[in-house]
Formats: C-alpha cells, sequence, structure tokens
C-alpha cells in the first residue's frame, strides 16, 4: 500500500513537472496588452512578410502543422493552443522568448510584432480585435522625439530627447537610447544603450572603426528602449562617422583561376611560347620536306 | 435663249435634286458606316465578354505573396533574357564579399538547412549543397554535427582546373557553376579538397517538370538541373541578388548560421536575426577555417563545438582489469 502511494506521489510529481515545463507563464500585468493600432489588411500582409522571415524556419506555415521537432515543440500558431493566448501573451512571448525560443525583443520594432500577432489572428475565425492608440498606451502621454547631432570636433553623436505633453516641451531625463548602424540584412549595435542625462541628452562614440562607403558614410538609428514608456521613438541619419571604405573586387587580381584576360603574366608567356615552339617546329620540317622534294627536281633534271 | 433658259432650268432642278440625292446617300452612307461600327464594337465587346467568362481566372502568388486571381486569357508570358541572366549571374554584385560563419556548438543536426537546400535547387535527397556531418574526433569524445557547403575559396583549385571556363569566381567571392558549359569532366570534384561538389549520374528529380514547362536556365540557381555535369552549393546568389539571406541560413531553427557581407564587417544569424561584428565574433570564439594549410582561403569560417550538446559514448577504458581472485 505504502509503495503505491509513494508511486502516485512520484507519477503525479513527474506529471505535474512535466506539465509546467510546457507551460509559459507571463506576469499578469503583461496580458491585457493591446496594439495601438487597428489590424487591416495591410498589417496583415507587413505581419506574412515578417513571419516569413523570423517565424517560419521554426513554426512552419500556419494551417500546416509543419512546426520543427524541438523540445518543447513550437507548435502551429493556427492550432486552437496557440490563438487561445491573448494578444498580450502572445506579444509577451515574442518579445521575451524563452529557450530555445529566441527574443525578438532586439529584432523586430513592436508594430511588427503586432503586425505578427494581426496576420496569425487571420487564423481565428473567433477573434474579436480591440486596440488602443499609441498616446493612451505609452505611459509617458505625450509624443517624444529624437535629434541627432553629429559633434565633428570632438567625435561624438550626440542625441536629445524631448517631450511634448500638453503643448509644453520637456527634455526627457533616464531614457535608455540605443545607436545602431545599419548593416545588409540587419542592424548593428553602436556601443552600448546609454541613458539620458538631466538635459535628456546622450553622448555616443563616433563608431570610426566601423567600415562604411568610400566617404565613411553610415546609416545610422537612434531609439529609445523603453517602447512601453514612450512608444517606438526612432531617428534616422546618415552621417560620415564611419571609416571610409572602398569595396575592391575579388576578381581584380590575376590568378591561375581566374578568366584568361586575367590569366598570370608567366602562365601567358609559357603557354604562348610553347604554341609557338609546337607550330615553329611543325613548318620547319615542313620546309626542309619541301627542300628535299626541290633537290630531288633538280637531281633528276641533271640526269636528263 | 430658250435653249439657255430650257437648259438653265433643268440644270437647276438637276442640280438641286442631285445635291439632295447626294446628301441623301451621303446620310445613308453615314448613318450604315456608323451602324456598321457600333455593331462591331458591340460584338467585339460581345465576345470579349463571353470570352472571359469562359477563359476561366488562375490564382498566381505575386511577388509580395499574395494570392490573386487572373483572368486566363490576360496572362501574358514573361520569360527572362538568358543572356541577361549569364552575364549578371557572371559578374555578381558590386562591392560585396559575402562570408558565413557556422557556430558548431550549436548544430543539432535537424538537417533543415539541408531540406531547404534541397527543394531550392532540385536536388534529391541523396545529393548535397550542403550536409551536416557526424564528427567523432576520438572514439571516447562527445560528437558533434558540422554543416559543410562549398567553402567558396578566395583561391579555388576547382576553377583553375575547370577546362571549358564552366566554373568560375564573382566579384563578390561566390564561386559558380554554368551547367551549360559544364562537359561533366569532374576535374573540379578531383581538386576540391571538401568535397564540396556533386555530380548528376542521374537524371534530376523535376526532370519530367522541366519538359512540360520550360524555364529559363539561371546560372544563379543553377536550375533547371542538368544530367552529367556537376552541381554545388551557390551561396544563394538568387537570395542575395534579392537582400535575402541563403535558404539553408534562414531555414535553421538553431541558430547555427551567420551570413554577411565582408566589407561591412557584420553577419546576422538566420535564426535570431541578431547583427554582430564579424571580425569580433571570429577573435572572441577562436573561429576557423577548414585545412588553412592549404591556402585555399574558405569564405566560410567555423566557431568550434564547445559545450558539447551531445554525451560521449559509453566506451569502456581498454586494457587488463584486474579480476578478483580468491
Amino acid at each position: 500500500m505504502r509503495k503505491l502511494i509513494i508511486f502516485l506521489l512520484l507519477t503525479t510529481g513527474f506529471c505535474i513537472h512535466v506539465s509546467a515545463q510546457s507551460e509559459w507563464i507571463v506576469p499578469q500585468e503583461r496580458k491585457g496588452r493591446l496594439s495601438s493600432f487597428e489590424f487591416s489588411d495591410e498589417s496583415r500582409a507587413k505581419g506574412l512578410d515578417h513571419y516569413n522571415k523570423n517565424c517560419a524556419s521554426c513554426h512552419g506555415q500556419p494551417g500546416a502543422a509543419n512546426y520543427q521537432n524541438l523540445v518543447p515543440p513550437p507548435g502551429d500558431p493556427a492550432s486552437a493552443d496557440f490563438l487561445m493566448n491573448l494578444d498580450g501573451e502572445m506579444f509577451y512571448k515574442v518579445m521575451e522568448g524563452r529557450d530555445p525560443m529566441p527574443s525578438f525583443k532586439s529584432v523586430l520594432t513592436q508594430d511588427e510584432i503586432w503586425e505578427i500577432i494581426s496576420y496569425i489572428r487571420s487564423y481565428d475565425p473567433n477573434y474579436v480585435h480591440a486596440f488602443l492608440p499609441t498616446a493612451e498606451k505609452s505611459a509617458y502621454g505625450g509624443i517624444v522625439s529624437i535629434t541627432l547631432t553629429h559633434l565633428k570636433e570632438a567625435g561624438k553623436i550626440e542625441a536629445k530627447v524631448t517631450g511634448v505633453k500638453n503643448g509644453i516641451i520637456e527634455n526627457i531625463a533616464g531614457a535608455e537610447v540605443v545607436l545602431r548602424v545599419k548593416r545588409t540584412f540587419g542592424s548593428l549595435l553602436a556601443g552600448e544603450p546609454m541613458e539620458t542625462n538631466q538635459n535628456g541628452i546622450v553622448v555616443f562614440n563616433e563608431p570610426s572603426d566601423l567600415p562604411g562607403n568610400k566617404d565613411g558614410l553610415l546609416e545610422l538609428t537612434a531609439q529609445l528602449t523603453n517602447q512601453d514608456a514612450y512608444g517606438i521613438t526612432r531617428a534616422d541619419t546618415a552621417l560620415a562617422v564611419g571609416k571610409p571604405f572602398e569595396a575592391v573586387s575579388l576578381t581584380v587580381e590575376r590568378a591561375m583561376w581566374n578568366t584568361v584576360r586575367k590569366a598570370p603574366i608567366w602562365l601567358l608567356i609559357t603557354f604562348s611560347l610553347a604554341v609557338f615552339l609546337a607550330w615553329a617546329t611543325i613548318f620547319y620540317i615542313l620546309h626542309q620536306l619541301k627542300k628535299i622534294t626541290d633537290i630531288g627536281k633538280n637531281v633528276v633534271e641533271e640526269w636528263d | 435663249m430658250s435653249d439657255e433658259s430650257s437648259n438653265k432650268v433643268p440644270n437647276n432642278q438637276n442640280t438641286n435634286s442631285r445635291k439632295s440625292r447626294r446628301d441623301f446617300l451621303k446620310s445613308i452612307g453615314y448613318t450604315g458606316a456608323a451602324i456598321a461600327a457600333g455593331g462591331a464594337a458591340i460584338y467585339t465587346g460581345y465576345r470579349y465578354e463571353h470570352a472571359k467568362g469562359k477563359s476561366g481566372m488562375v490564382t498566381v502568388l505575386t511577388n509580395d505573396n499574395r494570392l490573386v486571381q487572373v483572368p486566363i486569357d490576360q496572362i501574358h508570358e514573361f520569360k527572362p533574357d538568358p543572356h541577361a541572366l549569364q552575364k549578371r549571374g557572371r559578374q555578381g554584385l558590386e562591392g560585396r564579399r559575402w562570408v558565413m560563419v557556422i557556430d558548431l556548438a550549436k548544430c543539432r543536426n535537424a538537417r533543415k538547412c539541408v531540406e531547404a537546400c534541397q527543394s531550392a535547387h532540385h536536388l534529391r535527397p541523396h545529393e548535397y549543397h550542403i550536409n551536416t556531418l557526424i564528427m567523432q574526433d576520438a572514439p571516447n569524445t562527445a560528437p558533434y554535427y558540422m554543416p559543410k557547403p562549398c567553402q567558396h575559396c578566395d583561391n579555388p583549385p576547382c576553377v583553375s582546373v575547370c577546362p571549358v571556363d564552366a566554373t568560375f569566381k564573382r566579384q563578390d567571392g561566390i564561386v559558380l557553376i554554368d551547367n551549360e558549359r559544364c562537359i561533366g569532366c569532374r576535374f573540379c570534384m578531383a581538386a576540391c579538397p571538401y568535397s564540396a561538389r556533386m555530380f548528376h549520374w542521374q537524371e534530376p528529380v523535376l526532370a519530367q517538370e522541366y519538359e512540360t514547362s520550360f524555364t529559363e536556365y539561371d546560372v544563379e540557381l543553377n536550375t533547371p538541373q542538368r544530367k552529367g555535369t556537376i552541381s554545388k552549393c551557390l551561396f544563394s546568389a538568387d537570395r542575395l541578388r534579392e537582400n535575402e539571406m541563403p535558404y539553408c541560413v534562414t531555414a535553421c531553427p538553431n541558430s547555427v548560421f551567420y551570413f554577411g557581407d565582408e566589407n561591412e564587417d557584420a553577419v546576422t544569424n538566420g535564426t535570431t536575426k541578431e547583427t554582430v561584428r564579424l571580425s569580433q565574433l571570429l577573435k572572441q570564439n577562436a573561429g576557423y577555417r577548414l585545412m588553412p594549410e592549404l591556402g585555399t582561403q574558405p569564405r566560410v569560417y567555423y566557431l568550434p563545438p564547445k559545450n558539447r550538446l551531445f554525451d560521449a559514448p559509453d566506451k569502456e577504458l581498454t586494457g587488463n582489469h584486474s579480476t578478483q581472485t580468491t
């Protein structure tokens, strides 16, 4: 009897452990979060694009149940289990991630995540959409903007964060700002994120060791990390702060593997010489043969 | 006079009557022409509408991933220019030096890179442009998996030996194969120290489809594949042209692949889409290239398989076990 009780206890304990592992708990205050815009055909189309680029490699195509066999399983976004999540829960999970699902905080903007959710919701016939416009949503309650200035002499980039609330312009202190540089497939962090001072100013070092174009031009983006508090605030600019860099074609040098025009000179010379010598030998032999026939003709004449 | 008058009157009458008849005929002519033109227009319209109804619709996937329906009779066939495809395929993308970094510590042998590659390039399950190899360095060490694509060497021995200029290197570093020039001599297979190339011994898997629907040969995708020619990893040159990462890189669920432009000193992870400095990534993680002693200068870097994901096989140490004697 005691053995049976122990066995039961152990098995229930194991079951609880397993279910806790597959459950993904979202903090209560994050569950009720809503998008700042209304879902539309446009947002669904954009969401599909983001989905294919960022999610499809593990989750497969919604409704096709062709997700990866990982632990825990990624699941099909069009399945009931998945659609049971509130918008806020989905948003939290995409933002934060857990092993092995990566966090998309630094990859997608909040609006992009909402676009993905709007796309996934198109597979949910029972879904009732609700949204909260940005001004109501952000804790600040006003409009925040960043101004980027290049301090050439000092070799720094200054970002000033100002907010407009109830018609009053003010500097925003203690807001974390990141500076990113655009690269082909993503954006690269230029230094660590920093917080603004009392004047709403944060100063970054120039990413002077990063290759730009031939004038050292880099496409920079400054962004506030706390999107809950300030909404999506970003400033884009192009500054000549990088390392001037001129790309060199990989096929420009002479090499064995290159085209005939770019073949090594020693190869061109030896090859041409070899061909010339071969033909010269043939012509020499032909010439000698002709000489012999000519001599032969003369001899016949003499005998006559 | 009488003649004149008699001439005049009928003349007048004649001209009057002639004019009116002419006008009448003219108006009849115009009306007839108008009716004919109108009728023809209505008939054409009717025929068009009739045909439109009958021809039916076809569902088409557009470039921006939308499914739309188009009437069949309004489809215009689009054929890419083969010479333009060849020319751009040979030149490559200006100002780029593509580079791949493979993090061996993360590979779990999901083989999604292999599958994505095979479906993009029309290959059979046993035909590899990229393969994940099981690496067992010693009998008592933990195994790891190694995805191995073409290394896209900067000093490619395969290109040096090609007698017909079928395989070539482009300005952006990619080594491609043109199967319209390839004679199937397999010199390049013999020259490649990484065994990155494969030979089409059989008809390609989609041979029947190629016959029914003609597709222009694209050297950047190497499709349609052809029996008796070489095929190999192309760094998905077709995707790079559209500013997207290669098929294998985006298909990986385990964040194994980084891809980027060496000229920008940045690579982006295909799974997490996180962008990092290439120089730092290689320096901090002891990045290396395969067989550096050969001087082939590959464009694929590996990060060592630290923190092995799989256990070492349970093997007893060899030697004489002491046996207890009583």
